[in-house]
């Protein structure tokens, strides 16, 4: 188990400094875990906070293959975990949590992006190469070849999937700006273009919506449970040149706040007002 | 479940799983994302060759002696038909740095021969004997070269090839026992010709380095260098007729078969010496080769210095006074390094006859000289080992990473990482190819490229499968397509040998597959384990799958045992009748190989001074291979490797990225390569740089024969122990004109035409007879200054003596008047003393001393005739070109006027 040990340790402290890993094992071992490593987000770390309304997250410049989710003709469509990004967020108990995805260069990207729920355990571990020798239509085993949309347990999905290979508990959406895959796909995933719910459960949040658009992929989640979520980024149309992209992670605040907020201030600024006046009568 | 290793277990595994991903890449935890960790060359075991130094009766006995009769082997101008060494594609950091005559049109496209010379990016005519310039590439230009969209309209696309100048070829006839050429009839070139008048031929893959090529299995960009030495040939246990003369008794010799493992440098060494296009006369042997030069003296006309690392005690030179050749025979030095059973029949007989105009049998000796001539050069090459760059000095954390290199080179070492560099890249020699000893690190230390928390191992396997842009296919180890050019270019591993065979282990292992033992000419092949594919080829399992036979089609067990499997799903092979199906249906998915189109992936030690890179020389710079994988390669055939070629958004977007993976490459070279220290010294060579002229027109009158254009020599002067004092260029930096160079170089010609004019008139008053600027140059001087400036700014072009008188033994008899071309040799072996070249400058000599045909485009219309002159005046000559070659290519210039060499 000293081995196991060494790998989680060793995976916090690396994670976030690698945009693109790589590993190409089709055919291979369980070994440990840690086959794919987190982003650092802007102001250092590999997990952000968003835990209150308010609160975001941002990375900005990233980069990813430009097929690196969706259409890579070589992997019939699926997602390639080693060129796209990986996230990993803390959120608090929140009713609305969006996140965007947005090329720096509109017409240079088509983003896409998947999030799972991780749970209250802890952050992603970064699941295990080759778990149960799975292997794409493709040829490519998990995770260069992975299932990034459909829910974790189908083919594709077992070695990042909580009590396989991984501790990711439920995918909760995906969207793609990129163009639908109408091919046979590499795990027999459906990919289609734009914003789509993938729960199978109210767990981990009440709904999911989102919209895509030129250069832009957004998700919201609703009810969000308090715990770890896994976000995945990457590209989804290979016709486009490639771009750097930001990733932002954002907690709406809620109605009621946002009311209270603005009571508060339009109170602040008619005292203000009064006493402006006051103290014009006195002059 | 989640099946979490104990560490036992890991390290089990780990010792036990396949390098795959063209190596073989396994586990992986934390660094993962990062790929391999590039490692330190130093103590990397070269592979063995059981027999050739150990055992009961080694073929070598004594291997220092060996080692300096293949270090004379190699420089010796002698052992080609026409002036070319081994190491006259191979004398820069272990490749090439010509510039002239070094384009091969179409290289070897499979399509239609049309060898047609692109024109250059700007226009510029680019026929046979053109010089190459910096604007010459890439050879695959688009719009955007960062842009992976762009390559679908690209604005410049040649198929051109940037090799190597090599032989005029010709039918082979006889040859001297003196050094001189060898007689052969010869004729202009079809493909390299100007105006009708002959040029050497040029060698259509560009020359990889021979420094740590020890640690390749195979050899050559497609592999054709059998990993077995049979002895006689380049192409091991395919060759049904190799073998070596044995003597097994005082009285009784026979023809065994020999079989060298581990020794491709061996088969690699015989190719050149009897191609047609690089070094020989077509139909000359081995043996021929032998009766040439084991009478004679090694290095017979080039300088060797006293203190060369290797030859030193053999030189004839002593310090202060430099002279040609080696005090000693070729005959003697493989008497000493090899035993008698090899070269100690007492009477020529029964090994065959030359089929020319010389009737005399072969002796033994003759008989053997392939494999003395094989196994000497590799024991030399086996020395070329460049472990003492600063990357390997750097120390090392815990996990491998280097801790006290620069900023810049750190962040480069871990964007090559990140960017999938270190996936083809891998270990000591960053090449799969190394087989063996990435193997043996790994069997030795599972973490050897890794760390505590990145494992990954290998085992001997010679092929791989995996999923490729073509599908799943077979891979050999080591060998790959970078998408560099189009399927229906060079076929690489893809093509075959002498015999028909394909070169490729995973083409022969598709025959295995279906039952055809015949099809299987390497033994390695046979010994293929399929449970250590990175992508298993066969399971026992009932749902069919696309990527591999399961029991829908037919499998069974492989023939090895199954332990230790790195995947043990994978320990199936497809029935004979399974496979023989799949490999006839229109719709195979499972029974291909990536052979065609596949190269072997290079080392990138000393990458910085190997230019111009890939197996076409398309490239010129670092900048512009970054700049190719930045783009993820120009094209897409099936064998590409598209896991690891593909759009680099990193590299291309983020400032610095490329730039520090330069630098990183930069940490890879050896200073000792770079300053040509021991043991990458080496002795005098004159290398032919094209032909006098230029692309529109030559200067015909070769001393070789008058229809030959004549040659445009370089000289690379000896080298000692000690090194050079200036380092080697690269190649951008030699095709490159350098700012403000001109007006240095006009200036410095105008202000020693003086000063030339006093000292010539002085020595000339003084010594009459030493060596004095010639006529033309003089000229130059005081009238023509540019003129001046062109021979000094292209310090490439240099004239041997065009036309000593010939000599009494310079060719074999009836041959007599065909030729000048070896007086020079002669030349060379009466000059007198001349200094050091690395420890002194004359300064005075900044032209060439020849009255040949220089810079001037010379009509080849109408061929001249060779004004022939007096050995004593080809001397002088030689002796202040000399002078001159060592002030240029030593870097010990004026202190009036630096030139860049």
């Amino acid at each position: 188990m000293k081995e196991m040990e060494r790998a989680r340790s060793g995976f916090g402290a690396l994670a976030g400094a690698g945009a693109a890993a790589w590993m190409m094992i089709a055919a291979s071992q369980a070994w440990a875990v840690g086959a794919v490593g987190f982003q650092t987000w802007d102001g250092g770390g590999t997990t952000a906070q968003v835990l209150a309304p308010g609160a975001s997250a941002t990375k900005t410049g990233a980069a990813a293959a430009p097929a690196s989710m969706a259409n890579n003709p070589a992997l019939n469509g699926s997602a390639w975990a080693h060129t796209g990004t990986w996230y990993s967020v803390q959120v608090g108990d929140l009713a609305t949590l969006r996140i965007d995805v947005t090329s720096q260069n509109a017409g240079g990207f088509a983003p896409g992006l998947s999030v799972w729920a991780v749970g209250s355990g802890g952050a992603f571990d970064g699941g295990t190469t080759g778990f149960d020798a799975e292997v794409s239509t493709a040829a490519f085993g998990t995770p260069h070849s992975f299932n990034a949309f459909g829910p974790l347990g189908s083919a594709g999905t077992l070695w990042m999937q909580d009590g396989q290979g991984g501790n990711a508990k439920e995918l909760l959406g995906y969207a793609i700006a990129g163009p639908s895959v109408l091919t046979a796909t590499g795990w027999g995933e459906t990919i289609l273009s734009g914003a789509h719910d993938q729960r199978v459960s109210n767990a981990y949040a009440s709904g999911v919506t989102g919209s895509v658009g030129a250069g832009f992929a957004s998700l919201t989640l609703s009810d969000v449970e308090a715990g770890w979520l896994l976000i995945y980024a990457g590209g989804t149309d290979p016709s486009k040149s490639g771009s750097l992209f930001d990733v932002r992670v954002a907690a709406v605040p809620e109605p009621g706040t946002a009311l209270l907020v603005g009571l508060g201030l339009s109170g602040l600024a008619r005292t203000g007002r009064m006493r402006r006046r006051r103290g014009a009568a006195r002059g | 479940m989640r099946r979490p290793l104990s560490a036992s277990r890991a390290l089990e595994l780990g010792s036990a799983i396949v390098l795959a991903v063209l190596v073989g890449l396994v586990a992986a935890a934390a660094r993962a994302h990062f790929g391999p960790v590039p490692v330190s060359l130093v103590g990397a075991p070269i592979p063995p060759v059981p027999g050739l130094l150990d055992g009961p009766d080694p073929i070598v006995v004594d291997r220092d002696v060996a080692i300096a009769l293949g270090k004379a082997l190699f420089w010796d101008m002698n052992v080609g038909s026409d002036g070319m060494a081994c190491a006259s594609c191979h004398f820069h950091a272990g490749a090439d740095l010509r510039t002239k005559n070094q384009i091969a049109p179409q290289g070897k496209s499979v399509a239609v021969h049309q060898p047609v010379y692109e024109n250059a990016p700007n226009g510029t005519p680019r026929g046979p004997n053109a010089t190459l310039s910096l604007d010459f590439f890439p050879f695959f230009q688009t719009a955007d070269p960062l842009d992976p969209i762009s390559i679908a309209f690209p604005t410049y696309v040649s198929d051109d090839v940037v090799g190597s100048g090599g032989s005029f070829g010709g039918a082979f006839d006889a040859v001297s026992t003196s050094p001189s050429l060898d007689a052969c009839a010869r004729t202009a070139d079809a493909d390299f010709q100007v105006g009708g008048t002959g040029l050497r031929r040029v060698e259509p893959r560009n020359a990889p380095s021979i420094v740590n090529a020890v640690f390749n299995h195979r050899q050559l960009w497609d592999g054709a260098a059998n990993n077995v030495f049979n002895g006689s040939s380049a192409w091991g246990e395919r060759d049904p007729d190799a073998g070596v003369w044995v003597r097994t008794g005082p009285g009784t010799i026979e023809r065994q078969r020999l079989a060298l493992a581990n020794a491709s440098l061996a088969s690699q060494a015989l190719l050149p010496p009897q191609n047609d296009v690089e070094m020989a006369c077509g139909g000359r042997r081995f043996a021929d080769l032998g009766r040439k030069l084991l009478p004679g003296e090694p290095l017979a006309t080039q300088t060797v210095r006293w203190d060369d690392g290797v030859l030193g005690p053999w030189a004839n030179s002593t310090p202060g006074r430099l002279r040609s050749g080696l005090a000693t025979t070729y005959q003697s030095l493989v008497t000493q390094a090899f035993a008698p059973r090899f070269w100690s029949w007492p009477t020529p007989g029964g090994f065959g006859a030359p089929s020319g105009s010389d009737p005399t049998p072969y002796s033994q000796i003759e008989a053997n000289f392939a494999m003395f001539f094989a196994l000497a050069i590799q024991l030399y090459e086996s020395t070329l080992v460049s472990d003492d760059s600063p990357f390997d000095r750097s120390a090392k954390d815990a996990e491998g990473i280097p801790i006290d290199l620069s900023p810049e080179v750190q962040t480069g070492f871990t964007a090559f990482r990140v960017g999938h560099c270190a996936l083809c890249h891998i270990g000591p020699l960053l090449t799969p190819a190394a087989v063996e000893t990435n193997a043996m690190l790994v069997h030795d230390n599972p973490e050897a490229f890794g760390s505590q928390t990145y494992v990954i191992s290998t085992t001997h396997n010679v092929v791989t499968r995996m999923g490729l842009t073509g599908g799943p296919l077979l891979m050999d180890t080591g060998f790959t397509s970078n998408g560099l050019i189009a399927e229906d270019g060079d076929p690489g591993l893809g093509g075959v040998d002498a015999f028909g065979n394909p070169l490729s282990f995973s083409e022969q292992f598709l025959q295995l597959l279906v039952g055809n033992l015949a099809g299987v000419v390497d033994d390695p092949v046979a010994g293929v384990r399929p449970c250590d594919f990175d992508l298993d080829l066969a399971r026992d399992t009932a749902t069919p799958h696309p990527a591999f036979f399961t029991q829908q089609e037919g499998v069974q067990p492989q023939s090895q045992p199954a332990t230790d499997c790195f995947s043990p799903t994978g320990a199936f092979v497809p029935t004979p009748s399974a496979a023989q199906a799949e490999l006839a249906s229109p719709i195979n998915t499972r029974m291909k190989s990536a052979a065609q189109g596949s190269f072997k992936v290079p080392s990138l030690r000393n990458v910085e001074l190997t230019g111009p890179y890939m197996h076409n020389g398309s490239m010129a710079t670092l900048e512009q291979v970054l700049e190719f994988y930045t783009r993820g390669g120009n094209y897409d055939p099936p064998a590409k490797q598209f896991g690891t070629v593909f759009p680099q958004v990193e590299l291309r977007f983020v400032p610095g990225q490329r730039e520090s993976i330069i630098a990183f490459l930069k940490s890879l070279t050896d200073e000792r390569v770079r300053y040509e220290r021991a043991p990458f010294d080496h002795p005098e060579l004159r290398v032919p740089n094209g032909q006098v002229g230029d692309a529109a027109s030559v200067v015909a009158g070769n001393p070789i024969d008058p229809a030959l254009a004549a040659d445009d020599w370089i000289v690379v002067p000896p080298v000692g122990a000690g090194g050079r004092p200036h380092p080697l260029p690269t190649f951008e930096e030699h095709v490159t004109p350098e700012p403000g160079l001109g007006l240095l170089t006009a200036g410095g010609c105008l202000a020693l035409a003086g000063a030339g004019r006093r000292r010539a008139r002085s020595r000339r008053a003084e010594r009459p007879g030493r060596f004095a600027p010639s006529r033309a140059i003089r000229r130059d001087l005081e009238r023509e200054p540019d003129r001046c400036f062109r021979r000094l700014f292209d310090s490439r072009r240099r004239s041997l003596p065009s036309t000593p008188t010939p000599t009494p033994n310079a060719h074999p008899p009836g041959l007599e008047g065909r030729g000048v071309f070896p007086t020079a040799f002669h030349a060379a072996r009466h000059a007198s003393v001349i200094s050091s070249p690395t420890t002194s400058s004359t300064g005075r000599c900044p032209f060439r001393s020849t009255a040949a045909p220089t810079i001037g485009p010379t009509t080849a219309k109408a061929p001249r005739k060779p004004k022939l002159r007096s050995e004593s005046s080809a001397a002088r000559s030689l002796e202040g070109m000399r002078r001159c070659s060592s002030w240029w290519s030593t870097g010990n210039q004026s202190p009036r006027m630096r030139v860049r060499q």
